[in-house]
């Protein structure tokens, strides 16, 4: 039996694979690894069968896609080299080449955008799933944004335009805000955002009590750019971060699923700065409103107080009325008492003075007198008891109209007196 | 010889109706007594007069000032 060559026998292999595949096909495989090197991509694909248990690869070959190629899907179909990455299903046209040294390899040439967009869509919708599985949709959506937002953690590239406007247009406000601004670095585009947006979560996560939320930006960019803000394990740390997380990495269609997790999904960075000042002025808004109803309160108040003084005085005044009423009642009834007893004193008074006088006009010796009464006196003394005059003494008796000169013969004395 | 007050003059006037009544008095003196106490009368008239009259134009200023 003849012996060939290995170089003899490869070369066989080549005119055998030139001569049936001169024209380039298309296949369908998943990328398992993925390398950039010097622009060009040289991959690895493999296409694994699905049985019940689990995923057995049950073919494999290395193949490349040269930096001109990739430079052209940029400009025709729109599609970034981001989605070149591990895992992502593609429809792909392939020149089979073969070469002595280096052996089989695949020359990508074209690629279906729909299918592989598709192929996308379908692993969004599977970590949305997923995500609803395990109830974090809404875990950071449900955490308090503190009143005012001043401290932030911001995640994102420093040489990113995004980044940029949000400092200044955040920085530069019409309310003189002021901000305690944290820059976490992480790649923006490309394989290593997931892991690196993840591990700065992680790092946030450690120092939370120092911020009030996170912020994620990045300018704008190819809506294959964004895959990485599709993963699952990048929306698991946005979903399960301690602090509300903001979201600024601009899209145009497709809503990535990290928007679906995240706390206040914004469209822009200058739109999370927006974001950010109105939630700030909405509480100093809160603030004065309250600041207003207070003094609304305290005027309402001070009305009211002054209409219950103006109707106690009201009341004091009738109080007081009734009061000098019912006083002014009683002086007078004491007045007509005081009349009344006066009438009844002047009356005795005056009955007892005309008694008197009565008894003084039956006393006065002119009436007695002329009565027929005399009055007879010895020494300059009426008659009596104790002045009786003897025998031959000399006595007077006054009469109405003169007077009687005696001598006195004899005087007895009554034993009754 | 004015008395000094309304009591005093009742309080002689009635010393010398007791007097008078006592028949203890010449003429003359009764006459002296006659005219005393018709003196502390007119006084005790004119003090009532008075009195009625102050009182009168006091009560009329309080029912003025009600």
């Amino acid at each position: 039996m003849e012996t060939y060559s290995l170089h003899e026998l490869n070369t066989h292999i080549r005119q055998v694979i030139d001569l049936n595949f001169g024209e380039s096909v298309w296949i369908q495989a998943e990328i398992s690894k993925a390398n950039f090197s010097r622009g060009h991509c040289y991959l690895e694909l493999v296409d694994k069968e699905e049985d019940s248990h689990s995923l057995n690869i049950r073919a494999k070959a290395s193949a490349v896609i040269w930096k001109t190629t990739i430079a052209g899907w940029k400009k025709r179909h729109g599609l970034d080299p981001s989605f070149i990455a591990d895992g992502t299903e593609i429809r792909i046209r392939v020149k089979v080449d073969f070469h002595e040294l280096y052996g089989l390899k695949l020359m990508i040439d074209e690629i279906d955008p729909a299918f592989t967009l598709g192929k996308l869509a379908m692993q969004r919708q599977e970590v949305i799933r997923r995500l609803q599985e395990m109830q974090l949709l809404d875990r950071n959506s449900r955490l308090q944004l503190p009143p005012v937002i001043q401290r932030i953690a911001i995640i994102s590239s420093k040489t990113a335009a995004g980044f940029k406007d949000f400092l200044s247009h955040l920085t530069d406000n019409a309310w003189g805000y002021t901000f305690r601004l944290s820059l976490f670095p992480a790649a923006m585009q490309g394989q290593n955002t997931g892991p690196e947006v993840s591990a700065q979560l992680m790092r946030i996560a450690e120092h939370a009590s120092r911020f009030d939320a996170i912020v994620i930006i990045r300018g704008g960019g190819s809506p294959t750019d964004l895959m990485a803000f599709d993963q699952l394990e990048l929306c698991e740390a946005v979903a399960q971060a301690p602090l509300p997380v903001l979201t600024g990495i601009g899209h145009d269609i497709d809503q990535p699923v990290i928007e679906l997790v995240a706390h206040s999904p914004q469209k822009t960075p200058t739109a999370v700065a927006d974001f950010v000042l109105m939630h700030n002025a909405t509480f100093e808004g809160s603030i004065s409103q309250i600041g207003e109803q207070l003094s609304r309160i305290g005027r309402k108040r001070l009305e009211n107080e002054h209409l219950s003084i103006e109707r106690t005085s009201r009341l004091l005044a009738a109080a007081g009325q009734a009061r000098i009423q019912k006083a002014s009642h009683v002086l007078r009834e004491y007045a007509r008492r005081l009349r009344q007893s006066l009438q009844w004193q002047t009356a005795s008074l005056e009955q007892q003075l005309a008694a008197l006088e009565k008894q003084q006009a039956l006393l006065d010796p002119d009436t007695v007198l002329k009565r027929g009464f005399s009055i007879t006196t010895w020494q300059h003394k009426p008659l009596g008891p104790d002045n009786m005059p003897p025998p031959g003494a000399i006595i007077h008796t006054s009469v109405h109209h003169g007077e009687v000169k005696s001598r006195v013969e004899n005087t007895t004395q009554n034993d009754t007196e | 010889m004015t008395p000094n007050n309304y009591d005093e003059a009742l309080r002689e006037l009635q010393q010398w109706l007791d007097k008078l009544q006592s028949g203890e008095m010449n003429l003359q003196e009764m006459k002296q007594a006659m005219k005393r106490s018709a003196e502390l009368i007119r006084y005790c008239r004119e003090e009532l007069r008075k009195t009625q009259s102050e009182m009168d134009d006091l009560l009329e200023s309080l029912d003025g000032n009600q």
